[in-house]
């Protein structure tokens, strides 16, 4: 594709903060296109600062912004708003606005004083309304959406702004895993058919860390680290940053306290996998011997376990009845 | 099209037959075939002629402009502040009107007694009440260039509320009781004293604050969202602030001076038209907002003539005495403004 991977933001020795408070500095950050980056750092570091920054909300103090070929703190308003779309968490109070209303207010950097559709407009609307599946959600009224459904009509508002660049603060907070994963697969998408570059602040690490070309993590020395995932995982920044307890990022699971028997677990598949996971929630150790012996049957996908402990033997139906039998 | 059918027909026909209603109605009876006679020709110098022309016209042509500029005033608060309680006055603007009449009405103790010959609604009252204004308003608009969020402006004019409302009470302390009862005259409000070339200089002020809405009906549309939301999409938020600080000035400054304070209006009016259109959308809003608040202003009117009586009631008091229990009857039907605001 034409222009894939061109750099859209760009920072130069950007320092930001207020007055008298140094923030993060020294940034030399890209935003690309087709790029799916997340804005990672523990609270209070400064990540809603660099958006506000980026997002031309607020003055550098010192360096710059570039946006395409312009000096973001040059280019006035409605420029930006052609560039640079958002997605925030605040949501408005007002309820009586209709889907398609808001959705069309994506295109206010584009209208005049009469905000009339012309009919390109209107064909940029549906085709965003059909990409992100809200046909039947068009003519609700803003009070009766969920939070999840919320959250994709103002990406949708923010899609249709048609800007290069989409800046989101949150997008999955306050949703339920399916929202989640689906918000997030949404982005990735735009990122990647649309040709997007998108930029979301969150604090979903499991989350990120699936879905992102690249994280930019604020370390808690107001430096910015952009790198790969992979890479912050392997090289400890990310456990240097967030100070995981109980959390083991290289296998992405939370660790438990080993303090039970050995027990020797026969098996594979979906089964096993369950039934290990379940056993070392309970703390045993999972290995090849042990005093005690458990073998994951599976047929016609219904499972059953066999436990072999002190030479009597037992079958069982749940991983329930199985912890209750070892104990 | 079911909106645009009661905007463009039902509302204005509304208007047209209150308006006839309201000229009809008074302590004198006027025959309709008289009144049309009156209104449309030139022909009878009578009594009824002069009732007609010299009195019920100037305050049902007040009443109008009163009805549309301050609910327009509210519509443009509520949206600006996103608080479904704002109203034309949460800027102080009234409160610096009473402040004008009351140092020039209540000094009089203080100062010399010139004041006693003054009238509600003379010139002198006028400017007194427009200066007041225009003072609370300079502080109000260097505040909203110096500060970024619409919020504290908010407090900022219930802070001048309360200040100038104190210093009024101790102008009233001092005062005699003849200057007070001239005073709280002015507080009742009074859409009847005005002559035509008063009402032609309210008519040319109200009609600039309505028409500066044409270019505020985009930003006011995205403020809907946010003040962050409407930046995003190129809304310059200083400057249309202050196009709306500018544009309430106008309307609810010159109503304030002309006919003193009235209430309730301006909050209210807002959430009628919500309610009967169902959108947020400032495009129908606005004229919407227009036609409601002069029909209801011309009721209120009417109510406060006491029909078949020769006394006038406080508009003050009459728009108040309608309004809260209508504001009360939207929000236990939709049990929560948020859905119809």
């Amino acid at each position: 594709m034409e222009g894939q991977f061109t750099i859209q933001l760009e920072t130069f020795d950007l320092t930001i903060g207020y007055e008298k408070l140094v923030v993060l500095s020294q940034l030399n950050l890209q935003l690309k296109k087709g790029e799916l980056v997340c804005l990672m750092g523990q609270n209070g570091t400064g990540k809603s600062t660099l958006l506000r920054t980026i997002s031309g909300v607020q003055k550098p103090i010192s360096g710059e912004v570039k946006v395409g070929d312009d000096i973001l703190n040059k280019m006035n308003v409605t420029d930006i708003a052609q560039k640079i779309s958002l997605v925030l968490t605040e949501k408005p109070i007002t309820g009586n606005l209709s889907v398609f209303e808001i959705i069309s207010m994506g295109r206010y950097p584009y209208l005049g004083w009469n905000v009339k559709l012309a009919s390109a407009d209107k064909e940029i609307i549906e085709r965003a309304v059909e990409q992100i599946n809200l046909t039947d959600l068009l003519h609700k009224k803003l009070y009766t959406l969920s939070d999840g459904q919320l959250q994709k009509v103002m990406i949708a508002r923010a899609l249709v702004q048609e800007g290069e660049i989409m800046l989101l603060d949150e997008p999955t907070a306050h949703l339920d895993l399916n929202n989640r994963v689906e918000i997030m697969y949404l982005l990735r998408k735009l990122a990647k058919d649309m040709n997007k570059a998108i930029l979301i602040a969150t604090h979903e690490l499991d989350l990120a860390l699936q879905m992102a070309d690249k994280l930019w993590l604020l370390d808690n020395n107001k430096r910015v680290l952009d790198s790969i995932p992979e890479d912050l995982v392997l090289n400890g920044s990310l456990d240097t940053v967030f100070g995981h307890k109980g959390y083991d990022l290289k296998t992405g699971r939370v660790a438990h306290e080993m303090s039970g028997e050995m027990i020797k677990l026969i098996g594979d598949g979906h089964g096993y996998l369950w039934t290990k996971n379940a056993l070392e929630r309970k703390g045993y150790n999972i290995g090849n011997k042990g005093t005690i012996e458990i073998k994951v049957q599976e047929l016609k996908e219904k499972f059953s376990w066999t436990l072999k402990k002190n030479g009597n033997i037992k079958n069982v139906s749940t991983i329930e009845n199985l912890l209750h039998s070892i104990d | 099209m079911k909106n645009r059918l009661i905007l463009g027909i039902l509302l204005p026909i509304a208007v047209i037959l209150l308006l006839i209603l309201n000229i009809s109605i008074g302590s004198v009876s006027i025959p309709y075939s008289a009144l049309f006679e009156s209104l449309f020709t030139d022909s009878i110098k009578t009594s009824w002629y002069n009732i007609i022309w010299q009195f019920r016209m100037p305050k049902a042509i007040t009443a109008t402009l009163v009805g549309a500029g301050l609910s327009v005033c509210g519509l443009q608060m509520q949206t600006l502040f996103r608080n479904p309680l704002a109203g034309p006055f949460v800027l102080g603007i009234s409160s610096g009107a009473s402040m004008g009449v009351a140092l020039l009405v209540l000094s009089g103790s203080i100062i010399g007694g010139f004041v006693h010959y003054l009238a509600v609604g003379s010139w002198v009252v006028v400017i007194a009440a427009s200066l007041g204004s225009f003072s609370v308003l300079m502080v109000v608009m260097m505040v909203s260039i110096r500060i970024k969020d619409s919020m504290s402006l908010l407090i900022v004019g219930l802070m001048f509320g309360s200040t100038t409302g104190a210093l009024v009470s101790v102008l009233q302390y001092f005062s005699n009781a003849q200057e007070i009862q001239l005073f709280m005259i002015w507080t009742f409000g009074n859409i009847g004293g005005l002559n035509w070339e008063e009402i032609t200089v309210m008519f040319i002020i109200i009609l600039l604050g309505l028409l500066m809405n044409i270019i505020l009906i985009k930003p006011l549309n995205a403020l809907l969202l946010g003040e962050n939301y409407a930046r995003s999409m190129g809304v310059n938020i200083q400057k249309n602030r202050i196009l709306i600080i500018i544009s309430t000035s106008l309307l609810a400054g010159s109503i304030t001076a002309f006919c003193g304070p009235i209430a309730f209006i301006g909050m209210a009016v807002p959430h009628i038209v919500r309610v009967i259109f169902k959108t947020s959308d400032h495009r129908v809003l606005f004229p919407a907002s227009i036609f409601v608040g002069i029909i209801i202003m011309l009721m209120c009117d009417m109510v406060a003539q006491l029909p078949g009586s020769e006394y006038t009631l406080p508009i003050n008091a009459i728009t108040s005495l309608l309004g809260a229990p209508f504001v009360i009857w939207i929000i236990l039907r939709k049990r929560n403004i948020a859905k119809s605001f």
